[in-house]
């Protein structure tokens, strides 16, 4: 089968879905986890490569407070996750950037720490954005207890039972992240420096490799806290639930400029999960095995539905659609005949005609879940390494450039950008600890003097006013030197015209653009499932649920674990 | 303090926006900087040169590579301020795989190679009128090694974050509840 693809680019009969229908925020805003993830991939390279696992020191007080050291080795080096808990009280408890106090702090450690680099660490790590890192670590980062559920845990096994699986459920992690920063902040590597080890070659490799070993991390905490509470009669939490728990995540405004600020990486990300999805369609007759796999995972993927629960009004009114359109695929599914020419072809474009976004978005992670030797290599173009910006053609032609921009922007040259509602939000960042917010231009008092470059719509169309007046024989260089202005923007038109995924082909400063839209795209690369989102510009989510722990990753589970292979009881 | 390549790219930025420079300015002098620094130049205080001088005058040594005049000319003529910066400009502009470029800021002379740009890196004029460009390099390369880290010293530091401290908006409680959507419990 692998034959048909030898050249990784080559597609197929089918090709892959246009930008202008897979670049639009309420699609961006239905992806789910797939494959291609970048969690999935650590997974496969961690098993496919042996890492081996251990906990080098973990020195936590009575009062859960402390020190943790846990080290996977490579063949040919280590990582270690240096972790500090810590006790706070409930009124420093925040997930937004503004916190100073977290109920455990993180770095990723290259190699094995010294008790001296533990010590130099101790002193930075919990103060995270006001202390400093180095060359030596690669990400850092903090988490929060979800209260309500860590309380009763810790209490249920401190009494010797083991918790209720519903509650385990209902909320499906003990603590939750709120940054994993990496890439050179706050004094730590830059990613152009380990970019080359091929652990990391695929995109954000160490921050996903950092929340695995949180999740091993806050396992031992928890049962620490049970222990503890009680040290004769506790018990240890059975590994059943222990896999039900994955590390839940919080997410505000700060992951939505990243994506619009590295079009060359979006790019990369979508055109190998697009070019995936073609690669699939294409197959004129898969093999009966695949097909039988399909059918199992469509069946599994109710289970992972079923245990996704918001109380946002957004995401209910999705919820209910999703499940409603689940239905009618499980219905097509079952009585589909397998034996058409290029099956999942015909099943994609019945989708597309019936269901709603989040259902064809489902479809297409399902899809990709089989053919993980058609499609995994994929993971291998996702990276941009580069270090800097993108070259401006200067001696491209201004006709030629007028012409790629009215095609590649139609959707925004159509907007008329006088109008208020469409004119509406600025993205800006608050001297408040640097915090990443959106405000109404015209409601909150001079923000708009503060506004990030976040619009490529509205700069596109300002560029395309004035380009327009210039005659097309003269050079884009001619141009740019009478406005520099529109610099910026150039050069992201020139990345577009050969990167057909690298634009969001929407609004994003609308009054009626949903932020979390852009948040769920990135989550859903990281690898993430059941979205939550507490507002239109906040999300929780999980990873890791339902995975192996380190103890027990090995190359048949690895990969099966996504979609739980039995409703929880 | 030593910064990250990251972090330093983001300085610039910022404070070259902060200083008003637009969008598109920033991130090619940020790149210039970037390439100046990893070859230990002393950035920090080209960089203050640069936000202490005319925006305009600056965006003009930008038309260098967006017309690539370096490839096509022995020689350029006109008004060139802080001329440091060409030599990042083209060391970024260039593919790492094109042949040694010579570069004369009238008397003197950078050799740019790879991403090493070798020559006097205490160099200071702040105006130069002719720059000459030869791929003919009869001096043997120096051997030498990109940093990693960029050394800025506190109060230098404080007076570049001067201007990065512009690009953010003043916090208000009006901001701090409707701009990144507050509410709720952490709690739960």
């Amino acid at each position: 089968m692998q034959n048909i693809f030898d050249n990784k680019l080559s597609l197929g009969e089918v090709g892959r879905r246009p930008a202008e229908e897979v670049m639009r925020l309420s699609r961006l805003g239905s992806f789910h986890q797939s494959r291609l993830s970048f969690l999935r991939i650590l997974l496969r390279r961690i098993s496919s490569e042996k890492w081996k696992f251990q906990r080098q020191v973990f020195d936590i007080s009575y009062d859960c407070s402390g020190t943790a050291v846990y080290t996977y080795q490579l063949p040919n080096r280590a990582y270690s996750l240096v972790a500090f808990a810590h006790k706070i009280s409930n009124e420093d408890r925040s997930d937004r950037v503004i916190a100073t106090k977290w109920d455990a702090t993180f770095t990723l450690f290259d190699g094995i720490p010294s008790k001296g680099d533990i010590e130099r660490l101790n002193n930075n790590v919990p103060n995270q954005e006001a202390g400093r890192v180095t060359e030596k670590e690669i990400t850092l980062s903090r988490a929060n207890k979800s209260v309500r559920l860590w309380d009763y845990v810790v209490d249920c096994l401190s009494k010797g039972k083991q918790p209720d699986i519903q509650e385990i459920e209902k909320v499906g992690y003990m603590m939750r992240t709120t940054a994993v920063y990496g890439s050179g902040k706050f004094g730590a590597i830059d990613y152009s420096e380990i970019s080359e080890r091929s652990e990391f070659k695929a995109p954000f490799q160490a921050e996903m490799l950092t929340v695995y070993m949180i999740r091993a991390f806050v396992m031992d905490l928890l049962q620490h806290a049970a222990k503890v509470k009680n040290p004769t009669k506790w018990v240890k939490l059975e590994p059943r639930f222990r896999e039900m728990l994955g590390v839940g995540n919080s997410t505000g405004l700060g992951m939505a400029p990243f994506l619009i600020n590295h079009p060359q990486l979006l790019n990369n990300w979508i055109s190998a999960k697009e070019t995936a999805l073609a690669r699939i369609r294409s197959l004129k007759a898969p093999k009966p095995k695949y097909i039988d796999l399909f059918k199992n995972y469509i069946e599994r993927s109710n289970y992972l539905i079923d245990g996704w629960h918001s109380e946002h009004e957004l995401q209910i009114v999705k919820l209910k659609k999703l499940r409603l359109d689940k239905a009618l695929l499980d219905e097509y599914v079952e009585k589909f005949n397998y034996k058409t020419p290029y099956p999942f072809d015909s099943l994609y474009n019945w989708a597309e005609e019936t269901l709603g976004e989040e259902a064809q978005e489902l479809l297409v992670s399902l899809i990709l879940e089989p053919f993980g030797e058609l499609v995994d290599d994929l993971s291998d173009g996702m990276s941009d390494i580069k270090q800097f910006s993108s070259k401006i053609k200067g001696s491209m032609l201004i006709g030629e450039f007028l012409k790629k921009t009215e095609q590649h922007y139609a959707y925004a040259l159509k907007i008329n950008w006088k109008h208020s509602k469409n004119n509406e939000l600025a993205w800006y960042i608050s001297e408040e600890k640097l915090e990443p917010r959106l405000g109404n231009r015209f409601k909150e008092n001079g923000i708009a003097f503060y506004e990030q470059p976040l619009q490529p719509g509205r700069d596109v169309a300002r560029m395309h006013c004035d380009l327009s007046k210039w005659e097309h024989n003269k050079s884009i260089a001619e141009f740019l030197m009478k406005h520099p202005e529109h610099r910026h923007i150039i050069r992201r038109c020139q990345i577009v015209f050969n990167n057909p995924y690298a634009e969001i082909k929407d609004n994003t400063i609308s009054s009626e653009v949903i932020p979390i839209d852009l948040l769920r795209a990135k989550l859903s690369f990281f690898g993430a499932f059941h979205f939550d989102p507490r507002s239109d510009r906040w999300v929780r989510i999980n990873m890791f649920k339902g995975a192996p722990l380190p103890q027990t990753l090995n190359e048949e589970n690895c990969d099966n674990w996504t979609y739980p292979t039995q409703k929880p009881n | 303090m030593n910064l990250s390549k990251n972090e330093f790219v983001s300085l610039c930025k910022k404070s070259l926006r902060g200083k008003g420079h637009h969008w598109g300015v920033c991130e090619d002098l940020s790149d210039a900087l970037l390439a100046l620094a990893i070859n230990q130049f002393p950035v920090q205080n080209i960089l203050l040169e640069v936000l202490n001088n005319k925006n305009s005058k600056i965006d003009r040594i930008l038309t260098i590579i967006d017309t690539q005049v370096y490839k096509r000319f022995d020689q350029i003529n006109g008004h060139f301020y802080d001329p440091i910066l060409i030599l990042g400009l083209i060391s970024v502009d260039r593919d790492f795989s094109e042949p040694p470029l010579e570069i004369s800021l009238e008397n003197d002379k950078f050799i740019i190679t790879n991403e090493l740009i070798i020559g006097d890196r205490f160099y200071s004029k702040k105006k130069v009128n002719t720059i000459s460009f030869s791929k003919n390099i009869n001096s043997k390369l120096a051997k030498q090694k990109t940093i990693t880290r960029i050394s800025i010293d506190d109060t230098t530091l404080e007076k570049i974050e001067t201007w990065s401290n512009m690009t953010y908006a003043p916090a208000t409680e009006e901001s701090r509840q409707l701009g990144a959507g507050s509410g709720g419990s952490d709690n739960d």
